[in-house]
């Protein structure tokens, strides 16, 4: 079980699908639309594993084929961007690294400058090429 | 037919309007070995190349992406390669390629994005396929978001330009080199306009 605070440091893995595209082949990163959720955008954090680890925990829960790229940026961005981000541990207890990136702590949806700045900043840590 | 500023420049500087190329399709032919033809989207160059040479299709937002070759023997037991011609169907061709994938967001599963997503309304639809129709040319990558909007996308080496539409409003957000501006437009041909004066 990791801490509950997230420090700044902390890495912040999003999964970008292979359906519908939301990935950008000339830029090599997600379309900011990825960032963009009535929910909040739901990312996993590192929770104390390796990225490997975190790697192979997506794969598992979504499947390969499922799964056109791995990013990530650090909570640290995010705050700097006035992004709010959020513990989200699953009800079913399924997920104890869910937590969601929000526009502030009153409100949910990314601004669009937000939105193209996390695109932009992601790092890419697992891509499938064969999708 | 769209041709607008499209040119063929050939080794020799000589300047071919791509509507003559495509009226003498099969006769334009620049002698070269292995011409090679390459495509690049969003207001890159199409060009046909051989490895000294390149023959430029101009560099609006590029719409050509289909140049075809053909190689044959000369009659001095060469190769020579000959541009057929463009398709100038492309434009249509971009952009019903872009209204298929627009209107497949409303048949987008319910959880799409794994987070409780449901498919883009009719609504946004009907109006970002009006939009693309609008936009002729200037056809935009398009994206679905999981707040009920589309998302059309410009992004060359001097910027980049986004618009998010939804079923009440339309968002703009622009970012050239440090600067950055987003607002709401009021009309589909301020949408036209500013594509325009990106591209200007």
């Amino acid at each position: 079980m990791h801490e509950t605070e997230i420090k700044d440091e902390e890495f912040l893995y999003r999964v970008v699908k292979v359906n519908p595209n939301l990935w950008k082949e000339e830029e090599k990163r997600p379309s900011s639309a990825s960032f963009k959720d009535s929910f909040g955008v739901s990312v996993d954090r590192q929770g104390g594993r390796t990225k490997e680890k975190v790697i192979f925990d997506f794969i598992e829960r979504f499947g390969q084929d499922e799964i056109k790229a791995v990013i990530r940026v650090t909570a640290g961005f995010c705050r700097d961007k006035g992004a709010f981000i959020k513990n989200d541990i699953n009800d079913d207890g399924s997920n104890d690294n869910h937590a969601l990136i929000l526009r502030s702590e009153n409100e949910i949806t990314l601004t669009s400058s937000v939105a193209r700045a996390l695109s932009k900043e992601s790092e890419i840590v697992h891509m499938n090429s064969d999708l | 037919m769209i041709i607008e500023t499209a040119t063929i420049t050939d080794s020799k500087g000589r300047k071919n309007d791509l509507s003559k190329v495509r009226s003498s399709m099969g006769n334009t032919r620049y002698g070269q070995k292995s011409v090679s033809v390459f495509v690049s989207h969003g207001g890159g160059s199409v060009y046909a190349t051989n490895k000294k040479n390149r023959f430029y299709a101009g560099s609006t937002p590029c719409l050509y992406n289909l140049v075809s070759t053909r190689t044959r023997a000369t009659d001095r037991g060469g190769v020579q390669s000959v541009i057929y011609g463009v398709d100038f169907d492309i434009r249509e061709n971009a952009m019903n390629s872009n209204k298929k994938k627009v209107l497949s967001f409303k048949s987008l599963p319910t959880n799409w994005n794994l987070h409780g997503a449901s498919p883009v309304s009719e609504m946004v639809v009907n109006k970002a396929c009006q939009l693309l129709l609008l936009l002729g040319v200037y056809q935009p990558q398009v994206f679905p978001t999981a707040r009920n909007t589309v998302q059309f996308e410009y992004e060359t080496d001097k910027g980049y330009l986004e618009f998010e539409i939804s079923e009440d409003s339309i968002q703009y957000f622009k970012e050239l080199g440090e600067l950055e501006e987003e607002g709401s437009v009021e009309s589909m041909d301020e949408v036209k306009n500013l594509v325009h004066q990106f591209y200007a």
